[in-house]
């Protein structure tokens, strides 16, 4: 394959990139869900699976979920 | 995993989350086994598969940023102000690999890195910069809506520039390397162009997901601001309750 370093430094970049920002947003999001009050989270569910239910109910302007 | 265990992901991400992920498996296998090597480019050419990708999602965050931008402008509301600024985030994450993907397949083809007479080059860049300007005024601090405003506004001249980078190939043909557009120059090979679809898919996919996590932890923030806000009011409260009795008594 000709090419092979610039291919895999630009498919290196791209993908890290995305599992580094994807990374970022969960841990984020875990870190700020804790620390609102559940009352406060719309959208939010648990890890169990119960939060289909929220996610149905959520939204009063459409997306988000 | 516990019950306890909170976080920004639902049914839908994780769903979305599964499918990205085997997309970009199905990506890799495609891109570098399946797609054949370009006549001119040779190999070099499965750089389309991560770059072009990128630079379309430049521009469905940018519009996602400017119809958020619009509605906060209009409509005063936060659920849109996070919408914008969530885009945003995501498109300057795109707007870095498409240039950075760009200069790397640029090397090869183009002899070159970078060019600064390539007006598509530099209206991206200019993009990028302006991007992390709205970025840098989001984390800037102060008055929670006037700084929304002022967002809205970079937010919408950074879209203004999507339509000039698009059509900058057309406008300005010969300051260009750029060719005028991959997918409808009619060049690609069936299965090159069946592989850059479903890069666009993958990427697509992976901004829905980012968008839905990033607009939670939006709101989340949000909602800290403001039980920030109420407690440090009741204390105030409290403490002013406590001296005005003190000066009673005495």
């Amino acid at each position: 394959m000709t090419h092979l370093g610039y291919l895999l430094v630009g498919w290196g970049v791209s993908l890290g990139c995305g599992v580094l920002y994807a990374a970022r947003l969960v841990l984020r999001g875990r870190d700020l869900a804790a620390r609102v009050p559940v009352e406060h989270r719309r959208w939010m569910t648990s890890d169990d699976g119960a939060g289909s239910a929220a996610e149905s109910a959520a939204p009063d302007q459409g997306a988000g979920s | 995993m516990s019950a306890d265990a909170v976080n920004t992901g639902s049914r839908t991400t994780r769903l979305l989350g599964a499918a990205v992920l085997i997309g970009v498996l199905a990506l890799i296998l495609l891109g570098f086994f399946g797609a054949p090597e370009d006549d001119e480019q040779r190999d070099a050419v499965r750089m389309i598969f991560v770059h072009l990708p990128s630079a379309f999602g430049i521009y469905a965050a940018m519009a996602t940023t400017a119809v958020g931008s619009v509605m906060w402008l209009w409509k005063r509301s936060r659920w849109w102000d996070i919408v914008a600024h969530s885009s945003a985030e995501i498109g300057v994450i795109f707007c870095g690999l498409t240039l950075f993907t760009g200069s790397v397949w640029g090397r090869p083809t183009w002899n070159t890195y970078w060019d600064w007479g390539d007006v598509r080059l530099v209206t991206t860049l200019i993009l990028f910069l302006m991007l992390v300007g709205y970025l840098a005024l989001r984390s800037a601090g102060g008055d929670e809506n006037a700084m929304a405003t002022r967002a809205a506004v970079v937010g919408l001249l950074a879209a203004v520039n999507v339509p000039i980078i698009n059509r900058s190939v057309e406008w300005w043909s010969n300051r260009t390397l750029h060719q005028k557009s991959s997918l409808t120059d009619g060049n690609l090979e069936d299965l090159t162009l069946f592989t850059l679809f479903v890069g666009i898919v993958v990427w697509a996919l992976f901004f829905v997901w980012a968008m839905i996590h990033r607009f939670r932890i939006g709101w989340l923030e949000h909602q800290l601001r403001d039980i920030d806000l109420e407690t440090a009011l009741i204390q105030r409260r409290a403490e002013a309750a406590t001296e005005s009795s003190g000066e009673e008594s005495r």
